[in-house]
């Protein structure tokens, strides 16, 4: 998987990533295990409705990290027919603007206006959390600072 | 804004949505609803009813706004429940994010099961815009 380019270092992404998870396993009072055998279960079970899908949340929590404020958020886990497909949908909100960070728009024709307000990507393995960190935070930074 | 006037913009924008435009005997958005509640088939075409809101609002307002739309599923089936974001796309501004002391929400959520549920969601974002 080729990744974005971003202003943060890998180390720093992952160094966020680890401490999002380290803190949602305090807060579960579950034994310490890592996000690699963590994501070994997801691979399995990630359809099971008993399975505690922790990825939005790890994403979620190192983005809020690495900007330096905690956004508000809403993920769907998308969803065809025949079940979860492995995506996820993000829109964030700045809390004190209430301006969405995550909206584009943009013309498949050149005439109709298509708005979107999402960043998804798919998670399979720990690279793909990696990537839709970085992608969220080439989408947010910018917007954050122009606002 | 008059209910009839609200239920005629949910009908058009239905009829574009489903396609039902084109039918000879077109159904109704308020006997799909009626289908879906009593159904709730896994394979419905389930986003047809955020989008005929959506566009309803839209043509009543006279203006486009950016929407996300979720409908809620439980283990087994559609909840009936329907969650949406919506953006002013010339503030940028999320018109249904909502801020109390502690955190700041993103989405609403709905219950459309009928026409009335749908009526009511419509008023809802009506006064959203109106507000915004």
């Amino acid at each position: 998987m080729q990744l974005e380019q971003s202003t943060y270092t890998e180390e720093q992404i992952k160094q966020a990533i680890e401490e999002a998870w380290q803190e949602l396993l305090q807060e579960a009072d579950a034994e310490d295990y890592s996000l690699e055998e963590y994501l070994e279960h997801y691979r399995k079970y990630w359809d099971d409705p008993e399975f505690p899908n922790d990825i939005p949340e790890i994403i979620i929590r190192a983005v809020d990290k690495l900007i330096g404020k905690p956004l508000a958020w809403y993920c769907e886990l998308v969803r065809d027919p025949s079940g979860f497909t492995g995506e996820y949908s993000f829109i964030a909100v700045d809390p004190q603007t209430r301006k969405c960070l995550t909206y584009r728009q943009f013309t498949f024709d050149g005439v109709n206006v298509h708005y979107f307000l999402s960043v998804s990507g798919t998670v399979i393995y720990y690279e793909d959390i990696i990537g839709l960190v970085i992608k969220l935070l080439n989408k947010i930074q910018p917007e954050l600072v122009t606002e | 804004m008059e209910r009839e006037k609200i239920i005629a913009a949910l009908e058009t924008a239905f009829a574009e949505i489903s396609g039902a435009e084109y039918e000879d005997e077109p159904e109704t958005f308020a006997k799909f609803l009626e289908s879906f509640k009593k159904f709730r088939d896994p394979d419905f075409p389930v986003y047809w009813i955020p989008w005929t809101v959506e566009e309803a609002v839209e043509a009543l307002t006279g203006r486009k706004f950016g929407w996300h739309e979720d409908a809620f599923k439980d283990e087994w089936n559609y909840t009936g429940e329907f969650g949406f974001v919506c953006v002013d796309p010339e503030t940028l501004r999320c018109l249904t994010a909502e801020r109390t002391d502690e955190r700041c929400t993103v989405s609403v959520a709905f219950p459309i099961l009928s026409i009335d549920d749908a009526v009511k969601v419509v008023e809802y974002f009506l006064q959203l815009v109106q507000q915004a």
